[in-house]
């Protein structure tokens, strides 16, 4: 097929009714579970994972859950119980910061972020947040990480994070996924119910996601679809502009992240675009004449996908066996 | 060749993740597979460690970081320009962590 920049088009009536007989197929008969419970973020995938839910099995067979902690922003909650009062379903609320207080996932993360900036002090209304450098077309930057932190005047410090404190920071946020795991399988199991989840194509197949947090479903409903057709069936199933429009965010570090910030270095538009060239072997000297780009970017971005997959291999295998 | 043996040293001590015990000076790390991102952050700090360097994030770039050879060129570049030392001593781990993540 020939790139052209329309090419993730889909037909969005076709590919909704197409999942939701997946979706029913493989939840009542395969798995043999009753329904599906839905954690709700306030974000695009989860509102285009909850509607899909609610048409495979009916609003009384589907279980939203709603799970804050004290880093969230207050608006998520306020967007999720939109999308469930417009899809006719009854939200759970767990606030999940006390389990993560037992976990220490605060004291762990804020410790690694204070050992590189030592004036962090979140009990005066720092916010912390790790990004990557956004200029991967411009430059051949590699993904290392920086922790910025935002003073409660609003000014931002940066700097770039060493290995150590990289990993106590990813490990002690990853608490966050993988209790929000632990409450939303309590809740499918005693309704005989499925996780049904809602990663999308991109953080499944670049990594952005939580081995045994996020990734702990039992299906995953739009874990083929780029981010891009994602928002294509949002639109058909009329998910909330205010839903639609917000920015991707990683809902996982106290100051605003976007998930370009902290993640893919693109914007989504782009970026499908040219992974799905990648994927599909299209020479970058094509996409960069589609995309009207130099083909040095298109080779930059190609490299760029590369690297973040073969990175992010691990937290794809199942458990190694010893033969 | 000092500061090549000792990125090498410390790349198959503690990166270098097949049974191959040799590493090239030209051999890209990054097409090669020996040294993910995670590996890179490794290196920033090992150096800092090693030689007193300090490493921008706009210098963390496939140019500087993608072979033995060009992270001791960067690093004498550095030195040169700083005036950094080779007194620093990297300890054996210097994650402080357990395995390292891939």
């Amino acid at each position: 097929m020939k790139f052209t920049r329309n090419i993730l088009s889909i037909d969005p009536a076709a590919e909704t009714q197409r999942i939701v007989e997946s979706l029913r197929h493989n939840v009542l008969r395969v798995l043999r579970r009753h329904g599906g419970a839905v954690g709700i973020s306030g974000g695009v995938d989860s509102a285009v994972v909850l509607a899909l839910s609610v048409r495979a099995f009916g609003p009384g067979k589907v279980v939203p859950v709603i799970m804050p902690d004290q880093d969230s922003d207050p608006i998520s909650q306020t967007l999720a119980r939109e999308l469930a009062g417009q899809l006719g379903v009854t939200p759970v609320l767990e606030n999940v910061t006390s389990a993560l207080e037992g976990f220490g996932c605060y004291r762990r993360r804020d410790e690694a972020i204070r050992r590189v900036l030592p004036e962090y002090d979140p009990g005066r209304g720092y916010k912390a947040k790790i990004v990557l450098p956004q200029n991967l077309l411009q430059e051949n930057t590699l993904n290392t990480f920086s922790v910025a932190i935002v003073a409660p005047d609003g000014t931002e410090r940066k700097a770039p994070l060493p290995a150590r404190e990289f990993l106590q920071i990813v490990a002690a946020s990853n608490f966050k996924q993988r209790t929000r795991m632990a409450i939303l399988y309590y809740h499918a199991e005693l309704r005989n119910y499925a996780v049904i989840g809602t990663a999308n194509k991109n953080e499944h197949d670049q990594g952005f996601f939580v081995k045994y947090g996020d990734a702990g479903v039992d299906i995953k409903a739009i874990g083929h679809l780029y981010k891009t057709q994602v928002y294509q069936l949002a639109e058909y199933l009329q998910i909330p502009k205010a839903i639609r429009e917000r920015p991707p965010t990683s809902d996982t570090y106290s100051a605003a992240c976007t998930q370009q910030e902290f993640f893919f270095r693109l914007p989504f538009d782009l970026m499908d675009l040219l992974w799905y060239a990648q994927e599909h072997e299209v020479p970058p000297a094509e996409v960069a004449q589609v995309m009207d780009l130099p083909e040095v970017q298109v080779q930059r971005a190609y490299e760029d996908f590369s690297r973040k997959s073969r990175t992010t291999n691990y937290l794809r295998m199942h458990a190694l066996e010893i033969n | 060749m000092q500061i090549e043996n000792k990125i090498r040293e410390f790349i198959l001590k503690n990166l270098y993740y097949t049974e191959d015990s040799f590493i090239g000076d030209d051999d890209s790390f990054l097409e090669t597979g020996v040294i993910d991102s995670m590996g890179v952050m490794e290196l920033v700090t090992f150096i800092h460690v090693e030689f007193g360097i300090e490493v921008s994030q706009q210098e963390i770039v496939v140019e500087n970081f993608d072979s033995i050879r060009k992270l001791a060129n960067f690093v004498r570049k550095k030195v040169e320009v700083n005036g950094a030392t080779t007194a620093h001593r990297a300890p054996a781990n210097l994650t402080g962590a357990s395995p390292l993540i891939s």
